[in-house]
């Protein structure tokens, strides 16, 4: 009691800090230049002015500033024609603006890059030497697609995309306990039965039950805080949907109005009101919970109860004390005015509502060509400015539309709806367009602000999980973990990051607060790992075998690594084995120069000079980069 | 000293790099914005932050608190007799400390300031560890990209290295972060090291027959195979460039017997990891079970261990600047003096851990007192601030029933953010002087000890700071100490939000100096 006593004396500070009006005395640039006079601002968040706006050192995408994201106000508009052909409407949509922008494309990948990037996409690995072979010699037409085609219909796929809803979702052991491992199975099962997504987002938003029992029920349960009161509870449920499902972040404001803080922010925010989020909130206000520890995790059984709206006077938890204009706030969509119906049935209403709104089909589709082409139509993908979407009502100088092709997501989202919801679908549409399958490699002067019409391929550095199964591949020997769920070989299959073991250094977030980075960084760590990792790396490369761990029960089996067995092999020229150990690892063949280089490594010594090539073809950068 | 960035400063950067392209996007200026007409005082080079987990009893320690002062007859004991004995408080340098616990610190109180008027922002361990880390408070929107204030003086310190400063800017010794670099490049990353006698052997060699041979003839091959991608103008793009500079700058490690030298030590009998454990003390609570040294164990222990890699690492000043060590244990909640009959050996009160703490920073400040620093006539105590803090400080006599002498019903403290201490140790300061004054029990703040006018009572635009000694006043400090400019702005982080060292102009210098 005596804590909590107290932390209401530290929340009660922060009110003080925040009610506190403060001008900021302007700011002096580097050349003396006095700049405009900043807004008072009550939230350790500062805006700045557009004239001051520089990027940071480490920020990788100049096009991403938050004024400019329009295209085409930094290009020549000389209209080029593309020599790539177009596959689906994506492409139109994306070659028209560089047409008529005057932005080259860069060509079509090369089959090698093609089948890596798709298999990593896809599956999160990538592909065996002999699937590259069999792909490079196939020479049918439409080969591209059918590989889609294969890799989406693959267990693979369904493993990858749980990981992508894990990680959308926040599915965290350290929040739900033993109900993160429902949860994983409850999305598994709908990624593989490709079920409607609006189902689910319905089936999110209403369940009750117990999160070790309902997997579905997890989804509101990942949105307790330990310090957190009834109320915060529920504007923490209501900001959680806001992000996921209609990729808006009105976390600010619910704790505070959106004016006097968010203007050079999001416009749209910016006008928010406080009691808008409560209203959103009002619609979880049903819900209750009993919460019981187990062995250091809880797990939360919800029950739902015929409720009002939204209480502004409780005390305690978190934010700053609610004022409401009413104690009580009815439920209101945040998007839009639709009648609330006497039954009360919020959650039930709140799903309709939700996945009937065009911003659910725009942010789900930018969710996913975010994460297939590196930077989304909006970015961050969960931070959609709703003023800023119209080119026909664009926004005050110096703000800009927000999303770079605003027509091509709508009609993604369009499209997304007509398919019923059918996220396989986005997928296979992204895959199979040619704006995807760009290559990596630019002719011509390239500049940062191409990057948003992603006139080139976006190069990315394997993730954690992308880094652990591919070197498993690389070497055949994949690796074994018995989980709560069960027995897994990959790490798109694990329930925590936890389980990457060294590859950890690879900062894979860890779904609750910390969101992994965008784009990946390196690190010495990383670089340490990769060179020197004696568990899990150098005796993958050793001419040798690897102990493997079975399903529970089962003893232990020892492995060859690829080296051992491609050195067992008495009919295996030097040539043969180089080949082998290119396709294996970076799915192609080597050219003459590599191979000239890697024979005289062979020559004197086979076995020394096959596990020293496999070592640096795991360390080369177009390994790690795809 | 006027501090002020400029194109000249970044183009300095390139010069001493080793890292070659990773350096190359910091120096297209201005990346990072100063203002004009910050003083900052520019007396340390290193900074050491030692960050006590759980939240220090204050009045056990830095603000120590005495039952011979108490005149308040319904609170009369800080402590019970026996564990007040066991304390010996006395006044070393003119600061009051517990002898008997910070037997060695106690030898330098000439070179710390307390601050005793600080008043912490949350009582919540989660979020006032977060200050810890960033000076900054935990704001759910874009915590996750805010830096440590170590990954923030290795940012800043990678303007001055020299070629052979192969190390990182910013280590964290036994110790976990929850949030390190922030939005900050991996190169300000914390490198992360669980110490051992043997060095880093495993982590920087390569772990594969042939050893450093074989690494040389696999490195020679990857240079070999991929010479267009790791060249000058790589076709990859910055991400991979900047890989390309993490290999260079991980192989400048390796095999470097300096580098080796600094993460190894002795153990044993006499050793120093020894020296930096603390002792086993008899019942009397003041007699070492042998003599000094002996009774702690051999082979040290790891907050001592890191204090002792530590002291290499300033020592060899090969491109440390920034070290972080956390001492977890503080969450003292039952039990403090080591139950009912104080032992002074449990491993859990705060005789034992105090002199954990004492053993490794006492001897880490001891040893560089002995060390000359860089400039003459400086040691490298002079050259390196040591900041000591914890979550909060813990709730004080005051609040607690008499019958129990001084404590809650379980023998312990609970948490207590309204009077809390933060020792400063060498860096340059002006030592043996406390900053402000805390009542008789510990409980509130009497004395500000400072005077900063836009900060009085009822005036100045900030009312919610008051006149007390902030965090973001300590962290203020701390940048000036360090010679960075504490309004240094970075925009476009990925929130899109500003980051600035110290957000908010009514921030000061604490008077250290």
């Amino acid at each position: 009691m005596k804590k909590l006593k107290l932390l209401a004396v530290a929340v009660s500070l922060a009110v003080l800090v925040g009610g506190g009006l403060y001008f900021n005395r302007g700011i002096a640039s580097d050349s003396g230049e006095k700049t405009a006079e900043l807004r008072p601002a009550d939230c350790p968040l500062y805006p700045v002015s557009p004239g001051l706006f520089v990027a940071n050192p480490d920020s990788y995408f100049e096009g991403l500033s938050k004024y400019t994201t329009e295209l085409g106000s930094r290009v020549a508009r000389n209209p080029v024609t593309l020599q790539v052909t177009r596959n689906n409407f994506i492409d139109d949509y994306l070659f028209d603006k560089m047409e008529g922008d005057g932005v080259a494309s860069s060509g079509l990948c090369t089959d090698d890059e093609f089948i890596r990037r798709v298999w990593l996409d896809l599956t999160g690995r990538i592909p065996s030497a002999e699937d590259v072979r069999r792909f490079l010699s196939d020479t049918t037409p439409n080969k591209r697609d059918r590989l889609v085609d294969t890799l989406l219909a693959s267990d693979a796929f369904v493993d990858r995309m749980t990981l992508f809803f894990n990680e959308l979702f926040q599915n965290s052991r350290s929040r739900l306990g033993s109900g993160t491992d429902v949860y994983h199975m409850y999305i598994r099962n709908f990624v593989q039965q490709n079920r409607p997504y609006h189902e689910v987002v319905q089936e999110l938003l209403t369940a009750t039950g117990d999160t070790y029992q309902n997997g579905p029920a997890n989804f509101l349960a990942s949105a307790f805080n330990p310090e957190a009161n009834q109320a915060d509870i529920f504007d923490d449920m209501g900001i959680q949907a806001d992000r996921i499902f209609l990729g808006i972040q009105n976390l600010c404001v619910s704790c505070h109005n959106g004016a006097r803080h968010l203007e050079e922010t999001n416009l749209w925010l910016a006008a928010r009101l406080r009691e808008e989020t409560w209203g959103m909130s009002a619609f979880f206000s049903g819900l209750r919970w009993s919460r019981e520890r187990v062995g250091g995790e809880t797990r939360t059984i919800f029950t739902e109860v015929d409720s009002i709206g939204y209480n502004t006077q409780m005390g305690g938890g978190y934010r700053p004390q609610r004022r409401g204009s009413r104690p009580i706030i009815s439920p209101k969509y945040i998007l839009g005015d639709q009648a609330i119906s006497p039954e009360r049935n919020y959650r039930a209403e709140l799903a309709r509502f939700i996945t009937a709104d065009p911003q659910f089909a725009k942010a789900t589709v930018n969710y996913l060509w975010k994460t297939f082409m590196g930077l989304g139509i909006v970015d961050p993908p969960n931070s959609f400015d709703l003023s800023r979407q119209d080119p026909d009502n664009p926004p005050p100088a110096p703000w800009s539309v927000q999303p770079s092709h605003p027509d091509l997501l709508a009609a993604l989202a369009e499209e997304f709806q007509a398919s019923n919801f059918d996220i396989r679908h986005v997928i296979e549409l992204i895959a199979k367009s040619n704006a995807y399958q760009l290559s990596a490699s630019y002719n011509g002067q390239w500049q940062d602000s191409y990057a948003r019409y992603f006139a080139r391929h976006i190069l990315r550095r394997l993730s954690p999980e992308q880094m652990h199964d591919s070197i498993a591949s690389a070497t055949q020997v994949v690796p074994g973990y018995n989980l709560r769920i069960g027995y897994v070989n990959w790490a798109t299959q694990f329930t925590e990051s936890g389980t990457l073991g060294p590859f950890g250094v690879f900062e894979p977030g860890n779904r609750v607060d910390i969101e992994r980075p965008d784009p990946p960084r390196g690190s010495i760590s990383q670089v340490l790992t990769l060179m020197n990792n004696g568990n899990f790396i150098l005796p993958r490369i050793k001419n040798g075998t690897v102990s493997v761990v079975q399903p529970s029960g089962q003893p232990s089996v020892n492995r060859n690594t690829l080296v051992k067995t491609l050195l067992a092999n008495r009919d295996m020229s030097n040539e043969q084995i180089i080949d082998e150990l290119f396709l294996a690892t970076l799915s192609r063949y080597p050219d003459d120069r590599e191979k000239t280089l890697a024979m005289e490594k062979l020559e004197p010594d086979r076995v020394r000079g096959t596990e020293d090539l496999h070592w640096v073809l795991l360390n080369k950068l177009d390994f790690l980069f795809y | 000293m006027n501090f002020n960035f400029n194109r000249r400063d970044f183009l300095k950067v390139g010069g001493a790099s080793v890292f070659g392209y990773a350096l190359t996007h910091l120096m297209e200026p201005p990346k990072i914005l100063g203002q004009n007409g910050e003083t900052v005082r520019g007396t340390a080079k290193n900074l050491i932050f030692i960050n006590l987990n759980g939240g220090p009893t204050h009045c056990d320690t830095f603000d120590l608190k005495s039952n011979e002062d108490v005149t308040d007859n319904s609170h009369p004991l800080i402590r019970p007799p026996r564990a007040e004995e066991l304390m010996g408080i006395d006044t070393f340098s003119g600061i009051n400390l517990p002898g008997y616990i910070f037997r060695n610190l106690k030898d330098h109180a000439d070179k710390m300031v307390i601050v005793r008027s600080h008043w912490g922002w949350s009582n919540a361990h989660n979020i006032a560890q977060y200050w810890n880390y960033t000076g900054q408070d935990f704001n759910p929107a874009f915590a996750a990209e805010r830096p440590n204030i170590g990954a923030v003086v290795a940012l800043e310190a990678w303007r001055q290295r020299q070629p052979g400063d192969v190390l990182p800017g910013f280590v964290l010794l036994n110790s976990n972060l929850p949030y390190k670099n922030g939005f900050l490049s991996g190169l300000y990353a914390p490198f992360e090291v669980t110490t051992a006698y043997t060095g880093l052997g495993t982590v920087l060699d390569h772990p594969a027959e042939g050893g450093q041979a074989r690494f040389q003839t696999r490195w020679d091959l990857l240079q070999g195979l991929e010479p267009e991608l790791r060249g000058p103008n790589p076709p990859l793009g910055k991400q991979a460039a900047d890989f390309s500079s993490f290999y260079e700058a991980t192989k400048a490690m390796m095999y470097n017997t300096t580098v080796q030298e600094i993460f190894r030590y002795a153990i044993g009998q006499g050793s120093e990891a020894q020296r930096y454990a603390p002792i086993q003390v008899q019942s009397d609570g003041v007699t070492p079970v042998t003599t000094p040294g002996a009774g702690a164990n051999p082979n040290g222990e790891p907050f001592g261990n890191a204090c002792l890699v530590a002291r290499n690492l300033i020592k060899a000043g090969k491109g440390t600047r920034a070290i972080w060590i956390t001492l977890g244990g503080w969450d003292q909640h039952g039990q403090i003096y080591g139950g009912a009959n104080p032992n002074p050996n449990g491993p859990g009160s705060i005789y034992f851990l105090g002199r954990r703490l004492d053993a490794g920073v006492g001897n880490l400040v001891a040893d560089l007192r002995k060390t000359p620093g860089s400039q003459a006539g400086r040691t490298l105590l002079d050259e390196t601030l040591i900041v000591i803090l914890g979550d909060f400080g813990r709730t004080p006599a005051s609040r607690y029933d008499a019958r129990y002498n001084g404590t809650n019903s379980g023998l312990g403290r609970d948490h207590w953010n309204q009077t809390m201490t933060c020792a400063f140790i060498g860096g340059g300061i002006n030592g043996g002087r406390v900053i402000g004054e805390s009542d008789q029990h510990g409980d509130r703040i009497t004395e500000i000890g400072w005077d900063p006018p836009e900060r009085r009572p009822g005036t100045g635009p900030y009312p919610g700071a008051g006149p007390y000694i902030r965090t973001e006043d300590l962290f203020y400090s701390i940048y000036s100490a360090l010679g960075i400019n504490p309004r240094t702005r970075i925009l476009d982080t990925p929130s899109r939000r500003v980051f600035i060292y110290v957000p908010r102009d009514f921030f000061g210098e604490v008077p250290l100096w």
